[in-house]
């Protein structure tokens, strides 16, 4: 087919389509989405909804999300500039005090070397924190998992976690990191099923850290690591040193970008799904499902 | 509108917080209209205010992240509105999602030939119509999808308002050269989202994000 045709068809049908969704919803919906209908306009939009659940659903959808989604996306897009932002350049080097018994040539000489020699150590104590290349996943092994008869569990079927059994956490870049460098991890702990707020994890577990980045955790459930019984999810933040975010930092950033009013499961799976995320100065991964029980393991 | 664009850009809170508030019941009804189109394509059980509200904050962080380079892109000068620039942002985004999403209308009807498009024959029954009809539902919500908002306004201006080429000059503020040079550009795109579809894929497509079209 010409490919002006062609087009010239994909025109035809934009316009058809275009009409169509005027004729379906007119201006009073974007009115409606604003907040600005008449008395009149809202009671007729109204009776519509109230006419099929269709047209519930469309007013639901169109029903003003409201000052706090408003500020939901503020708090979201200013939590990205955080994350994307340059790193803030290295302070000004502080001229290094000099003995008074110095002559003044030798403080003049002698000064501009130690300044030179200042300004490079303070260059390196301060280097800008390069941002971790790669993206993170965590697995976790130890417990136990559920069993059927004897028959072996599905691969999905959570982890289960007594007083005494081995927990280990393996978290490691996606691909490796261009700079591996120093990291520094912080844990939170969420529900499986509920959206409440992250909680820090304590007492704060000590992970083994790689040079390449990978950090791992060997604890004894109930010892090193205590975590109540129920059906939980482990977020590991791996960061640059100073760089670890708060709670609420994660919370946002991991509900911006994915569903915001899923489960903790439904973010974590759509976390491990993810692609590459881009490079940041923090990067957080979250383990399966797993469960901890006040027996000990079987 | 720019100047508050331009104030929200340099990371003035109160002109951020206004523009969220000024394009807020934008996005929310160009995704709700998208999606409500679309709504076939929705995985069964979600709840369509929900989907709103979760991709309208996703319009969002598109327009803000990686520093708002897609908002940056916006130009009053080109005749499109700050409120269509978004609108646009936004109906792709609903695309994208749908494209993605658990429902993958793509892989389930990869079957569309240039000669298929052909035919809307006289003599084609109305099976064969309706199928050629949602083909090119399907590549149109493919342009959709691939081309920036300046792409999509250069479309609509060309091929859906089917205006001269001084009405387009201007209605979008581009010289010429550069309407000429859109529409090859929108000509070979259509060509090879069309092969796409057809299963011809040639190279890896890139996206709009990778700086195309």
């Amino acid at each position: 087919m010409n490919e002006d045709r062609l087009l010239g068809e994909l025109g035809d049908l934009a316009r058809q389509e275009g009409e169509a969704g005027k004729a379906r919803f007119d201006e009073r919906w974007d009115r409606l989405a604003a907040g600005t209908l008449t008395a009149e306009e809202e009671a007729e939009l109204k009776a519509l909804a109230d006419s099929s659940p269709e047209m519930r659903e469309a007013y639901e959808a169109f029903r003003p999300l409201g000052a706090d989604f408003q500020a939901r996306v503020v708090s979201a897009i200013n939590a990205e500039r955080t994350a994307d932002a340059p790193q803030p350049a290295p302070p000004e080097p502080r001229p290094l005090p000099f003995p008074s018994v110095f002559r003044r040539i030798e403080v003049w000489v002698g000064g501009a070397a130690a300044v030179a020699a200042g300004a490079a150590v303070v260059f390196f104590l301060y280097r800008p924190a390069l941002p971790l290349s790669s993206g993170y996943e965590a697995s976790l092994d130890g417990g136990f998992k559920t069993d059927r008869g004897g028959e072996t569990a599905p691969s999905d079927t959570p982890r289960v976690f007594g007083p005494g059994s081995l927990f280990t956490l393996n978290v490691s870049p996606k691909q490796p990191l261009k700079d591996p460098g120093e990291v520094r991890t912080s844990v939170y702990l969420s529900s499986n099923a509920g959206r409440e707020d992250l909680s820090p994890l304590r007492p704060e577990p000590h992970f083994r850290i790689a040079e390449t980045g990978s950090v791992s955790l060997e604890a004894t459930m109930g010892k090193e690591i205590r975590i109540p019984p129920g059906d939980w999810i482990l977020w590991t933040v791996v960061a640059r040193p100073g760089r670890i975010p708060k709670a609420s930092e994660v919370q946002t950033h991991l509900r911006a970008k994915r569903y915001q009013h899923g489960s903790w499961h439904a973010v974590c799976a759509a976390l491990r799904a993810e692609d590459n995320p881009q490079p940041a100065l923090w990067q957080v991964a979250c383990t399966p499902d797993f469960r901890v029980e006040d027996q000990p393991a079987r | 509108m720019a100047d508050l664009v331009r104030r929200a850009l340099a990371g003035d809170p109160t002109a951020l917080n206004r523009l969220v508030a000024l394009l807020t019941p934008v996005v929310q009804a160009r995704v709700a209209r998208t999606l409500w189109a679309h709504r076939s394509r929705l995985a069964g059980g979600r709840v369509v205010r929900q989907e709103v509200e979760d991709l309208s904050q996703d319009v969002f962080l598109d327009l803000f992240s990686r520093d708002a380079h897609v908002l940056r892109d916006w130009q009053a000068e080109r005749g499109l509105s700050l409120e269509n620039f978004v609108g646009l942002v936004a109906e792709r985004k609903v695309l994208s999602f749908l494209r993605s999403g658990r429902r993958n209308p793509w892989k389930e009807d990869t079957s569309f030939t240039a000669e298929e498009l052909e035919m809307e024959t006289p003599d084609s029954g109305p099976e064969e119509i309706a199928a050629g009809r949602e083909h090119l539902d399907l590549l149109l919500d493919r342009l959709r999808e691939e081309l920036t908002p300046l792409g999509r306004w250069l479309f609509e201006l060309l091929f859906v308002q089917d205006l001269s080429l001084n009405e387009v000059r201007a209605a979008s503020g581009l010289s010429a050269d550069a309407v000429y040079a859109w529409r090859s550009r929108l000509r070979s795109l259509a060509r090879k989202l069309q092969a796409e579809m057809s299963g011809n894929t040639g190279p890896p497509r890139k996206t709009w994000k990778d700086g195309h079209v």
